[in-house]
């Protein structure tokens, strides 16, 4: 059911979509996958989902007392609890829109920039980045898989850190084996991007159409790609410890408790507490020489 | 009329603030707490609170039975947490104070509750009189952290809740100069963090665990930085 409900929602579901499926893929550890071809399906929607990122630290903890009125016994009591409790779930979704609606201000001066970036351009502009496999195509529309290919399903939604200086990718993809209706894995990667310079400027990703916005995406687009491809290849060895490991979010520190699978040009891949995968620049880390040119932008 | 209206007014007002104490106000480490090299300071940590889910706002009897039985499975994996690194946090402190050169003496216990009050109260002057302690320990100036709280925490409206579960650390810490009772250093701590995501996933409630984490790695920061810089 979750396939079904993840397959076809738009992108305003990838959430819903990336915790259905999480727990599907909870209940069955998948083996070992062997990768020669990979197609990759060109994400669903007209355009590439772009939110500002949102912080729920602040979000709700109002202690008010309420007096429930004293009539009608305990029937009156419960009438009252409920009608209680859907005020205060208002209350708090309405909140929650406020903060996303507040958090998406960022962008509107780039609406009509943002409206032009398609799931399909990403998708093009990603594919040649592909590092995991050289035999690679994109399938666009209701075009079938091959048997022997694996082929890679995806939900990308992009958000930028409030300071702009960082890119954050959140990517649901589904690995499938040629056209089995059965996702082998479903998995969530998170990449984020190295911080700009403090001094790039607010319109600094939307410069020159947007130069930098689709650059460093389709980059982050197919380094989550390979990530998702590398695990699904890793034969499972010992369980690394889990750790709170800190990285950078822009200007910000983050932190995150996970396992450190892998660190290479300044960028560390995690595995978090729900088994998902992180990519994030390890806080203070300087990259090294031979990194320096895939990292320019 | 007016005149007895008056008094009672007076004397309302007299009875309501007269026992009210003006919250402490944080203050700001001084560049002089370590200017002097060798200052001898001791640093004292009380024990830590069980880790634990609290419910503000339920207050109620009915209310927090309400509140605990609907969150029992949360409260029963929240107790399994650990502390963690948390309770070196005091020689962590102690490497940062001698770092900076300070020569610092670690005291197991005090009993707070045995120090006589500090009178008249005084704003950035310790409620306590600390200056017995200079003697005991041999010490110019005593640092203490105080956690009060390690946990869960999702405030309520009575029966309702009104926010999500945060992972939460709360408690103070503070700085006396025991020749003057000075607060040299006072920082309240209120350290939360929401889930990434959605909350509510038992058995292991991994978004919460994650924050559990993260506001123990802040607490640690909050209480050195202010030394480090």
């Amino acid at each position: 059911m979750a396939r079904i409900l993840c397959l076809t929602a738009l992108f305003g579901g990838a959430l819903l979509c990336a915790a259905a499926l999480a727990d599907e893929q909870a209940t069955a550890p998948p083996a070992p996958l062997a990768v020669k071809r990979v197609a990759l399906r060109s994400p669903e929607g007209k355009q590439v989902e772009v939110h500002g990122a949102i912080n729920y630290d602040k979000a709700g903890g109002g202690t008010g007392q309420m007096l429930y009125p004293a009539v009608g016994g305990l029937a009156g009591l419960l009438v009252g609890i409920a009608t209680h409790a859907a005020i205060s779930s208002g209350v708090q979704d309405a909140e929650k829109q406020k903060m996303r609606d507040q958090a998406d201000a960022i962008l509107l001066p780039h609406k009509d920039l943002l409206a032009a970036y398609g799931p399909l351009e990403l998708s093009q502009a990603a594919l040649p980045q592909l590092t995991a496999v050289q035999d690679k195509r994109l399938l666009v529309g209701a075009a079938a898989a091959d048997a022997d290919e694996v082929a890679l399903e995806s939900i990308p939604v992009f958000y930028l850190t409030q300071d702009r200086r960082a890119l954050i990718l959140e990517n649901v993809i589904a690995i499938r084996v040629g056209s089995n209706p059965k996702p082998h894995v479903v998995t969530t990667i998170r990449v984020v991007s190295a911080a700009r310079a403090s001094g790039d400027g607010e319109t600094w990703w939307f410069d020159a159409q947007g130069r930098q916005l689709r650059a460093h995406g389709a980059r982050m687009f197919a380094q989550s790609l390979d990530i998702a491809l590398a695990d699904v290849q890793a034969a499972p060895g010992a369980a690394a410890p889990f750790k709170t490991v800190r990285f950078t979010e822009g200007g910000a520190e983050r932190m995150e408790r996970a396992q450190i699978l892998s660190e290479k040009c300044g960028q560390i891949v995690l595995r978090t507490l729900r088994g998902n995968l992180m990519s994030v620049p390890r806080a203070g880390a300087v990259p090294e020489a031979d990194c320096t040119a895939t990292a320019q932008g | 009329m007016n005149l007895r209206l008056s008094l009672v007014l007076v004397s309302l007002v007299a009875l309501l603030t007269g026992c009210a104490t003006a919250p402490q106000l944080p203050v700001a480490v001084s560049p002089q707490v370590l200017a002097t090299p060798g200052t001898r300071i001791g640093v004292v940590m009380t024990a830590l609170p069980k880790v634990d889910t609290e419910f503000p706002g339920a207050y109620c009897l009915l209310c927090m039975v309400a509140a605990s039985a609907t969150n029992s499975t949360l409260t029963d994996y929240t107790r399994t947490l650990p502390y963690e690194e948390l309770p070196q946090l005091k020689n962590q402190l102690a490497d940062v104070l001698t770092k900076r050169g300070a020569t610092v003496v670690m005291i197991d216990k005090v009993d707070f509750d045995k120090l006589p009050d500090y009178s008249p109260a005084t704003p950035n002057f310790a409620r306590k009189n600390f200056s017995a302690l200079k003697a005991q320990y041999n010490v110019d100036k005593l640092v203490v952290i105080a956690l009060t709280g390690v946990g869960i925490e999702r405030t309520y409206s009575a029966y309702i809740p009104t926010a999500d579960p945060k992972a939460r650390v709360a408690g103070v810490s503070y700085l006396v100069n025991l020749n003057s009772n000075a607060l040299e250093w006072y920082l309240p701590l209120n350290v939360q963090k929401a889930s990434d995501g959605k909350w509510d996933e038992p058995a292991k409630f991994p978004g919460l665990t994650n924050a559990y984490f993260q506001v123990l790695e802040m607490t640690k920061d909050e209480v050195l930085k202010p030394f480090q810089n």
